[in-house]
């Protein structure tokens, strides 16, 4: 899985609420690190069971009928024990695969998954952006390159926070490039309104010329 | 005192609802909101065939169970502290 958001194949065409003129720059989700550590989460909790019998077997010599009840109960209690963690672990995936931060050529989308019901979706135009910061932490984040990436607005959220991203010095330049670029679009707009009114104002001095 | 097997059954099925009711929600959150590509498709896919998995295996492993019969206990225990005991 390439976490380098600028290559092409990792570029997002689009998402659900683009606009028709909007482009994506980059699509960030967090670093595949995190989601590792719910892979061996779910690992290590499918092995525990298995050690827990083969001690019970092998160094108590400890069998299970298999019928009666206490054979009844354990197979149910495994099952609904091993659907339980695979539930946690999809859960797990769902909320680290929901946590989303879209820059575009128009703004900065950062949609959270809080739990199961609570989803917060934050906008902020790409022109508001006043600072930019990248954070790099420890020797985890050093070796795999990643990081927190802080976004200082203008707007009512203050502050936009891109959690365990891939390449957040890249991400950080990159939202300073596309503000930079949309200050200037939005400045040779205005220019280019304001031209025809400049182009009729009558000249003194070329009317001099001409007697 | 005898309990039936078929209570484990419903304390059973109760809980596979709830665990129904999750993986459900986790799964329409997936499709709704989570941009439903490979990946995404692929952990459901995944999700789903171990649900299958298991309760294959639960059935399997219970398939010769009689659930109307029932299992004793508690009596022997309060025989032995010197009663005659029958519940």
């Amino acid at each position: 899985m390439s976490n380098n958001p600028t290559k092409p194949k990792d570029r997002i065409k689009f998402f659900p609420t683009q606009r028709v003129d909007e482009h994506i720059v980059v699509m960030l989700r967090r670093h595949w690190i995190i989601w590792s550590k719910y892979v061996m989460q779910l690992i290590l909790f499918n092995i525990i069971p298995a050690g827990i019998f083969a001690f019970l077997y092998y160094l108590l010599d400890w069998t299970i009928p298999n019928e009666g009840p206490i054979f009844v109960g354990l197979v149910l209690l495994l099952s609904f024990y091993y659907l339980s963690i695979w539930l946690v672990y999809f859960h797990q995936f769902v909320d680290y695969r929901l946590d989303v931060w879209i820059l575009t050529d128009q703004r900065i989308i950062n949609i959270e998954q809080q739990g199961l019901f609570d989803r917060v979706i934050s906008e902020l135009n790409i022109q508001k952006v006043q600072d930019v910061t990248s954070e790099i932490r420890g020797q985890a984040q050093t070796f795999l390159d990643y990081g927190d990436v802080f976004v200082q607005t203008a707007g009512e959220q203050q502050r936009f926070v891109f959690q365990n991203v891939p390449h957040p010095e890249e991400v950080a330049r990159l939202v300073i490039k596309t503000n930079d670029a949309s200050t200037q679009i939005n400045n040779v707009n205005i220019n280019h309104q304001q031209s025809p009114q400049i182009q009729h104002e009558p000249s003194s001095k070329s009317d001099t010329e001409i007697k | 005192m005898d309990i039936p097997y078929y209570i484990f059954g419903i304390i059973y099925l109760i809980a596979l609802l709830i665990f129904f009711a999750f993986a459900f929600t986790n799964i329409y959150h997936m499709v709704r909101f989570g941009f439903f590509d490979f990946v995404g498709r692929l952990h459901t896919l995944l999700l789903t065939a171990v649900i299958a998995v298991v309760l294959f295996f639960t059935i399997l492993l219970l398939k010769d169970i009689d659930w109307l019969g029932s299992f004793t206990i508690f009596e022997d225990t309060l025989n032995s502290l010197g009663g005659n005991f029958e519940l």
